[in-house]
């Protein structure tokens, strides 16, 4: 249990013991869902998201927009762009971002076979959803590289404060790239 | 000003109080292994949390004892504070300030900003440049936070492009880690230089007050060895850059090393162009290297309102009684000092001292 994200020693024998008080059936049912959705899930093979089917319901979807391209490192992302209800285009997922301390190189990426779908798609917009970390960056520049042939738009998400925070305690890198991307009001 | 210090718990220590009562600075003699670097140790840990030497906290606790607890009491402009700082066996800390608790070090650190030198300090001139990296960063992230973070951040591209050069089979792998190398490498080597420029006036101004040299002009110079040393260069300084790792390209893959940049600078001290570190005796680098530290202190503190304190243990072994005549009075003059030592033939060279000697852990007047 302590081999999962976030979870430390303590709260692991927490879960444990919460189970143990659990009746038979509630533990039962728990473990054959997941064992159920993990066999069930599946990457789309279109956008690599995780999927029921072979193209996942957003690809299937028609009402989405064919001309913009939303390109995320994990599912989990695609998820937290969909909560904002403010996307309605397509998503790719690269499965990662470029790391070689963790063995990840750009081979490895999802990378060839978005050019691919740059090569035969409708798309006019690219957006660039990357974390702003050391790996996303070098994940930019790299796309960036790859991406200079196609002459379609591309763009990066904004950098910055986030909504209710406070200036003060924002760190200096984040108030810098905030001052960048400072827009007009 | 540090006006009492309580320690109960530490290593050797069980249970003592420094009281520096009228006097300005604190003077420990004992012999060695009775418990004199675990007294200036403890005072460090009250402001930084952290021990100058164990990077394990666990360690300074005794075995038998769940905590360490240090206490000290100083004043700001007249007005009283006192602080407390809990370390447990588990590895947590509780900080109190005027009773109140709070979670950071930063406060305390600003309000008596101290630094802690041992006889090591003669590494600073006469060891290898990383120690002079070291120290330099750490002066420069203490007058600038943003720093801290550049560096890093550098550090980390620095440790992904390593690792691109050892596993990669492509040696244009290394660009995307490049390019975000040559802004921060910028920013870092022109936050140094501003921060060295600080220290070299300092040290000239106290260099010229003591005498210890015969010279006209002191240079904190900054070596960029990778790029070739020159100082007129760092107008282009990314230009330069960028040119430096295009041309080092295969360099830097056949050796599987990152070569360029500024995590391979170093810099020196030149009285009228004479290295301080080939033209001078050991005596006179430590004493510099001292005076260094001295000037730091002092750089550090005029940003807030506390007044510095220096941790001196044993630092002025191999200098001359002459030499120490004057440096420590001088010291004294513009920080206040806990000076442990091994016997009391110092004891006159420091001004306005309560002395103190320790036994296995025990402190007692005289």
């Amino acid at each position: 249990m302590a081999k999962l994200p976030s979870v430390g020693k303590k709260s692991a024998q927490r879960l444990a013991f919460h189970f143990l008080s659990q009746t038979q059936d509630v533990v039962d049912q728990l473990a054959e869902t997941m064992v159920r959705t993990r066999r069930n899930i599946r990457y789309c093979d279109t956008c690599f998201n995780i999927s029921l089917s072979e193209r996942c319901h957003i690809c299937s979807d028609a009402g989405r927009d064919e001309h913009v391209l939303c390109v995320v490192s994990e599912p989990r992302d695609v998820f937290s762009v969909e909560r904002t209800h403010h996307y309605h285009g397509h998503y790719h997922v690269l499965g990662g971002l470029i790391s070689p301390l963790d063995g990840i190189h750009p081979e490895v990426l999802r990378i060839q076979e978005l050019v691919e779908r740059l090569r035969s798609g409708t798309f006019t917009e690219i957006i660039l959803a990357i974390n702003p970390t050391v790996e996303g960056d070098a994940t930019l520049l790299y796309l960036n590289s790859v991406l200079a042939s196609f002459q379609i738009k591309t763009t990066k998400l904004a950098y910055g404060l986030p909504m209710g925070g406070d200036i003060e305690y924002a760190d200096e890198l984040t108030l810098q790239q905030a001052f960048h991307g400072r827009t007009g009001i | 000003m540090v006006h009492k210090i309580w320690i109960k718990q530490h290593r050797n220590l069980e249970n003592i109080m420094v009281s520096v009562n009228q006097s300005r600075n604190v003077y420990v003699y004992g012999l060695n292994n009775q418990g004199k670097t675990n007294f200036l140790e403890a005072v460090y840990m009250c402001a930084f949390g952290r021990s100058p030497q164990e990077s394990e906290i666990n360690h300074c606790i005794p075995l038998d004892k769940p905590h360490s607890v240090m206490g000290v009491a100083y004043d700001i402009d007249g007005d009283s504070h006192q602080a407390y700082v809990k370390f447990s066996e588990t590895g947590q800390k509780e900080i109190s300030l005027d009773g109140q608790v709070i979670t950071s070090f930063r406060s305390l650190q600003k309000q008596i900003p101290m630094d802690y030198v041992s006889a090591d300090v003669i590494r600073l001139f006469q060891g290898y440049p990383d120690t002079r990296r070291r120290d330099l960063d750490q002066f420069v992230g203490q007058l600038d936070h943003e720093y801290t973070a550049i560096l890093k951040r550098y550090s980390q591209v620095l440790k992904q492009k390593s690792a691109a050069l050892k596993e990669s089979i492509n040696p244009s792998s290394v660009d995307v880690w490049n390019d975000q190398l040559i802004p921060l490498a910028e920013v870092l080597v022109n936050r140094r230089l501003l921060a060295l420029k600080q220290l070299s006036d300092k040290l000239q101004l106290f260099m010229d007050e003591l005498g210890l040299v015969e010279f006209s002009k002191l240079d904190c110079l900054y070596q960029a060895k990778s790029l070739g040393d020159a100082l007129d260069q760092f107008p282009n300084y990314q230009e330069k850059l960028k040119q430096k790792l295009k041309e080092g390209r295969l360099k830097e893959w056949h050796s599987k090393q990152c070569l360029y940049g500024p995590h391979r600078d170093d810099f020196s001290i030149r009285f009228d162009g004479k290295s301080l570190t080939n033209f001078f005796s050991r005596g006179i680098n430590r004493a510099v290297s001292l005076l260094v530290k001295v000037a730091q202190l002092q750089i550090l503190s005029n940003r807030g309102k506390g007044f510095p304190l220096l941790l001196l243990d044993d630092a002025l072994a191999e200098i001359d009684d002459t030499n120490r005549s004057k440096l420590l009075p001088f010291i004294s003059a513009h920080t206040q000092i806990f000076y442990t030592t091994t016997d009391r033939s110092d004891e006159n060279f420091l001004p306005e001292c309560m002395v103190y000697q320790i036994k296995k852990g025990v402190l007692s007047n005289g």
